[in-house]
């Protein structure tokens, strides 16, 4: 199997797999834990008929299934089948012949209602002797003659309705002999299908589209990861580099000893002993350079809105100290190692002994010769650090309370917020997805003789 | 084992875990007070200093505590405990009766190593108390049931499940060999701490300790067994093509004993060393969601849940910082098995013989 065909064949199997498994999450978080909506039972300022509106507008009382369905056909597009004709929902047409006069058909809300896709409402009266029959609903008006024993169908497009949530009823008027309603029907041209722009459901908790939320969240922790990546790769490849030179040394010794403290302190625990030792040093006396050294949490400072520029990225980067190099500590132990260890690999190579032994300066050796060869596993070391990275951050953003996904999901999980957990879920996945793709890609370039696996 | 324990930071990291283990063992006879003994009056009590020179400045035998008295700040309504220098010492007692628990897991007593004697006005505070005034030294000794366990039974779950795919997948080969590799490349693209995160918090705020346990060792099994799988997996294709898996088919052993008593085996040392380098993470990973409350629920203690005030509250532990030895103890841990795995490597790696 070729290039196209590794990439392909990860693309195939990551998509159904991160639906698999944001289903896990829905099944199980619907099995076990009581919907969004329940906390607010013992609550005696909220009525209870109003709480059972809410959770029907949600969709909360259908099967689990549909509703797991329902969220899905939203995330791919928005998917909805629609035949080119079918009666108004829940619209029950008038037995007697109707007129002269007005007559008002309802249209009781309901979800089919709402989401339907069609583009019109089309109604058939039938009978009379030239009626003349005015059918008005929301802003669209359509008008026609029924000659005597004949029909006519009238046309409401919905581009002329306007908003069908605020449309409740249909209104006839008819001069002349009565007409009979034959059918009221809600028609649709083109294909059996209509696509909308991918959503991920309602927030309970703001009620704002899913993507609303997590948008500017996910912009957020990709800051964080990107800038935390960065400075991993800045710290740990001279740090490789130089231990590797200057193997055994003093500073080799304390390198390794510093690597593995690394390793063994949990992020968040880190990110606490910062924080403290920050909030520490906001009780140093004013005069103190120390004071107010970093703010503790949070994206910006109250009256970010008023700031210049340039006062705003300061305070932009003051709050993102902290959490970046946290996340960054986490993954540069490792890479240091490899790094170190790939060098030192290939300095025993017999090429770099052909090249010291012509005579070639040591730094050149070293810098031009092994260290281009010794960057190869490195690349594919991104493979592994980016997953890791996507989790520590959102540990850390949850202790720092930052505003990325992690920050965001923790939230949800704990308010209950159902369709933002399965969100944050489902973009982590197909930030992942796209992490390891990037990594091959990244890996091939560098490497020629590589072929996917 | 000569050869492990030749490497100094293995032995010493062996060590601590068995210190640590032992502990767990007997952690009701070690710890001065049971893990849900709460006192509201002592909240937020500071380790008591444990004195061995008394007022003349002559060094006493028999160590002794002062007892506090709770001081109100007037300005910000903050209680602290100070140490009353003026009153009667409080002396230390070996094997003092205090809260009944069951020693091993079987002998119901209420001996204790070390405390105040019973009805005393100070209690043994070691490294001092929570929000609730719990003796947060007992709870360490208590949490480490939780969360030294944790991670060896996440890690075994997660063995027996690489083990078994793996075995299976690499010994058969074909279509078998297709889709168990199929299923371990969807299980590592998942984004294993956020569905860690979404899926703990949808267990049951009512379960019992011990079912978020296993439900947590179930979690992390399920998030983790995909990459163990494709090296073991690696592993056994090899291992199948030596002479004595071959001369065990020709004997006519079937397919399942063949994997379980001549293909696994050899695989031994990979499988050891890879679990002692995996236990770290999952201990590491239940005292994440046990920080965030997410993890093992109050009152049942473990070094996770432990540092949950400090997690949701930095300024908390600026006024507290005994509140953060958990951490403390859970770097160490994870030290000592990092060491160890290191040393075990090193130990077992055939290309250094």
């Amino acid at each position: 199997m070729g290039r196209r065909g590794a990439v392909l064949r990860r693309l195939l199997l990551a998509i159904p797999s991160v639906f698999g498994v944001v289903f896990v999450v829905f099944a199980l978080n619907r099995a076990f834990v009581a919907d969004f909506y329940t906390r607010f039972k013992q609550n005696p300022q909220v009525s209870r008929e109003i709480l059972e509106r809410q959770r029907r507008d949600a969709g909360l009382d259908r099967p689990l299934v549909e509703q797991y369905l329902r969220w899905l056909r939203g995330v791919l597009f928005d998917v909805r089948f629609r035949s080119p004709r079918t009666p108004v929902p829940g619209v029950e047409r008038p037995e007697a012949a109707v007129g002269p006069g007005p007559l008002a058909i309802a249209i009781p809300a309901s979800p089919a209602w709402l989401g339907d896709a069609s583009d019109a409402i089309e109604i058939e009266v039938a009978g009379g002797g030239d009626s003349d029959v005015v059918a008005r609903a929301g802003g669209g008006e359509a008008r026609a003659r029924v000659d005597a024993g004949g029909s006519a169908t009238l046309r409401l497009p919905f581009a002329s309705v306007g908003d069908r949530s605020l449309v409740d009823r249909v209104e006839l008027a008819v001069s002349g002999a009565p007409v009979r309603v034959e059918r009221v029907d809600l028609v649709a041209s083109g294909p059996g299908f209509s696509l909308g722009w991918p959503n991920l459901g309602l927030s309970f908790e703001y009620q704002l589209p899913v993507t609303t939320v997590l948008g500017p969240a996910l912009l957020r922790s990709f800051l964080l990861i990107a800038l935390a990546f960065l400075l991993t790769w800045l710290v740990a490849i001279p740090a490789g580099v130089w231990c590797a030179v200057h193997r055994n040394s003093i500073g080799d010794r304390l390198f390794s000893l510093l690597a593995l403290a690394g390793m063994a302190l949990p992020s968040f625990f880190v990110a606490i002993l910062l924080l403290v030792a920050l909030s520490l040093a906001a009780d140093l006396p004013a005069s103190s350079p120390f004071r107010n050294l970093l703010p503790i949490g949070g994206l910006t400072s109250p009256g970010f809105g008023e700031m210049s520029l340039g006062v705003k990225l300061l305070d932009l980067a003051r709050h993102l100290a902290v959490p970046v190099v946290v996340i960054a500590l986490e993954g540069m132990a490792s890479l240091q190692r490899v790094m170190r260890g790939s060098l030192l690999d290939e300095l025993r190579a017999g090429y770099v002994v052909t090249a010291r032994a012509k005579g070639l300066p040591e730094n050149r050796v070293i810098y031009r010769h092994a260290l281009r060869n010794a960057i190869n596993p490195l690349v594919s070391h991104v493979g592994t650090l980016f997953p890791a990275l996507v989790g520590g951050s959102a540990l850390v953003e949850m202790v720092c309370a930052y505003p990325g996904m992690g920050g965001v999901l923790l939230k949800a999980v704990r308010d209950n917020d159902l369709y933002v957990v399965l969100g944050a879920n489902l973009l982590a996945g197909l930030l992942l997805v796209a992490g390891n793709l990037f990594s091959d890609f990244l890996l091939q370039a560098v490497d020629p003789r590589v072929e996917a696996a | 084992m000569k050869r492990l324990f030749r490497n100094r930071l293995a032995a010493l990291g062996a060590a601590i875990l068995a210190v640590l283990y032992a502990l767990t063992l007997i952690g009701g006879f070690v710890a001065p007070h049971e893990y849900r003994t709460y006192d509201r009056s002592s909240a937020w009590h500071p380790p008591t200093p444990v004195r061995f020179f008394d007022a003349d400045g002559k060094f006493t035998f028999r160590p002794f505590v002062f007892p506090t008295r709770a001081v109100t700040d007037a300005e910000t309504g903050a209680v602290r405990h100070v140490e009353d220098e003026g009153a009667a010492p409080v002396p230390l007692e070996l094997f003092v009766r205090g809260d009944r628990y069951e020693l091993l897991f079987c002998l119901e007593t209420d001996v204790h190593l070390v405390g105040t004697p019973r009805g005393s006005a100070q209690k043994l505070y070691l490294l001092g108390t929570d929000r609730s005034g719990r003796d947060v030294f007992s709870r360490l000794v208590y949490g480490s049931r939780i969360s030294l366990s944790i991670g060896l039974v996440a890690v075994l779950v997660t063995l027996g499940i690489g083990l078994a795919v793996g075995g299976i997948s690499g010994y058969f080969g074909g279509a078998v060999d297709l889709v168990a590799q199929r299923l371990c490349e969807m299980v590592l693209m998942l984004p294993a701490f956020y569905l860690l995160i979404s899926l703990s918090g949808s267990l049951p705020a009512e379960w019992p300790s011990e079912a978020t346990y296993f439900a947590i060792v179930l979690l992390l099994a399920f998030v983790g067994w995909g990459g163990f799988a494709r090296v073991v997996r690696g592993l056994v294709l090899s291992i199948r093509a030596r002479d004595h898996v071959a001369a065990a088919k020709a004997l006519g052993l079937g397919d399942a004993s063949t994997i379980r008593r001549h293909v696994l085996p050899a695989t031994i040392s990979y499988v050891v060393v890879s679990a002692t380098l995996r236990v770290p993470g999952a201990i590491l990973a239940e005292s994440a969601l046990s920080a965030l409350n997410l993890g093992i629920r109050e009152p049942a203690a473990s070094w996770g849940n432990m540092l949950a005030d400090a997690t949701a509250n930095v300024l908390d532990v600026k006024a507290h910082p005994w509140t953060l030895v958990p951490g403390a103890a859970i770097c160490l841990t994870v030290l000592a098995f990092n060491w160890l795995g290191d040393g075990l490597r090193d130990a077992l790696d055939p290309r250094e013989t």
